[in-house]
């Protein structure tokens, strides 16, 4: 994908992933990769108010493109495995739920199912008492 | 007694679905936790490069990366879709296809054509069905994935 990008055949990409907010929900979300939006700038901005007094900028080396460059895809990739990740976390809290409820149904189908059963075995019961009765007041 | 007995199979059958569906619950239940876990090592990773990248970025403005320009035109979106290989986890996969599709919509309207990326064997068979133009299926991605995929 990124060599299409590079190619100029892609023109935006995005990638599709579950977050996972708690174990009862998982959210779909869609982010863009590339172009890299402008609300990262924005982050790092962010972080340099937060940041304690007394703490510099870094010196990078060799040259910041360099850097970038070897940089940008590492970054892409990182942000891809951990949707990964996120996903395969998502996948099992979302099929431990799914089970959960599952399994609650068959509780819950058990017990009406059983009430059904003794309601007729005591019909039966009943009807077989009358009839002995009948049998026996007819004698 | 006739319903008595089909009534009585029908609670067995019942019971033993519930045993299989409870030892699934348990088997994800710690399965999950080991997915947290690995997801929550990776989190500082993902973030800090995420910082380190928006530092330099900032602090260059004048080198713009290929990657950082906006295309003004945009005639094809590439989608990569991360979803589970395997089924029963409620409407996890269906939800996150009904996200891509929307918004795989609204691009299509403006014109732009779709790639998309499938990880996942359950997205492949989706995107197989969807009709949209699947340049890369992988799936089977396993406990430890390599970064590289």
């Amino acid at each position: 994908m990124l060599e299409a990008y590079d190619e100029g055949r892609l023109d935006r990409l995005y990638v599709v992933y579950n977050e996972f907010v708690n174990t009862m929900t998982q959210r779909p979300v869609v982010r863009q990769l590339l172009p890299l939006s402008s609300d990262m700038g924005a982050d790092a901005k962010h972080d340099k108010e937060n940041a304690r007094p007394g703490s510099w900028d870094y010196l990078y080396e060799p040259d910041a493109k360099a850097l970038l460059d070897s940089l940008l895809v590492r970054f892409i990739e990182s942000q891809v495995y951990q949707a990964v990740v996120e996903n395969g976390a998502c996948e099992q809290a979302a099929r431990m739920i799914a089970m959960k409820s599952a399994t609650d149904n068959a509780g819950n189908l058990i017990d009406d199912l059983e009430m059904v059963y003794n309601k007729a075995r005591q019909a039966a019961i009943t009807q077989e008492i009358s009839e002995i009765v009948g049998g026996a007041s007819a004698v | 007694m006739a319903a008595a007995k089909e009534i009585r199979t029908q609670i067995g059958s019942i019971k033993n679905t519930q045993k299989i569906t409870s030892a699934m619950e348990m088997v994800a239940a710690s399965k999950m936790r080991k997915a947290q876990d690995l997801m929550k090592a990776g989190q500082p990773y993902a973030k800090q490069i995420r910082n380190v990248v928006g530092h330099i970025a900032d602090a260059n403005p004048e080198y713009k990366h290929d990657y950082m320009v906006e295309r003004s035109e945009v005639k094809r979106v590439g989608y990569i879709v991360v979803s589970t290989d395997r089924g029963l986890c409620g409407g996890l996969n269906v939800n996150l296809f009904k996200a891509v599709v929307k918004d795989a919509v609204a691009w299509k309207q403006q014109g732009a054509e779709l790639d998309f990326c499938a990880l996942g064997s359950k997205a492949g068979a989706f995107f197989r069905n969807y009709g949209g133009n699947l340049i890369a299926a992988k799936s089977g991605l396993g406990k430890h994935q390599p970064l590289r995929v």
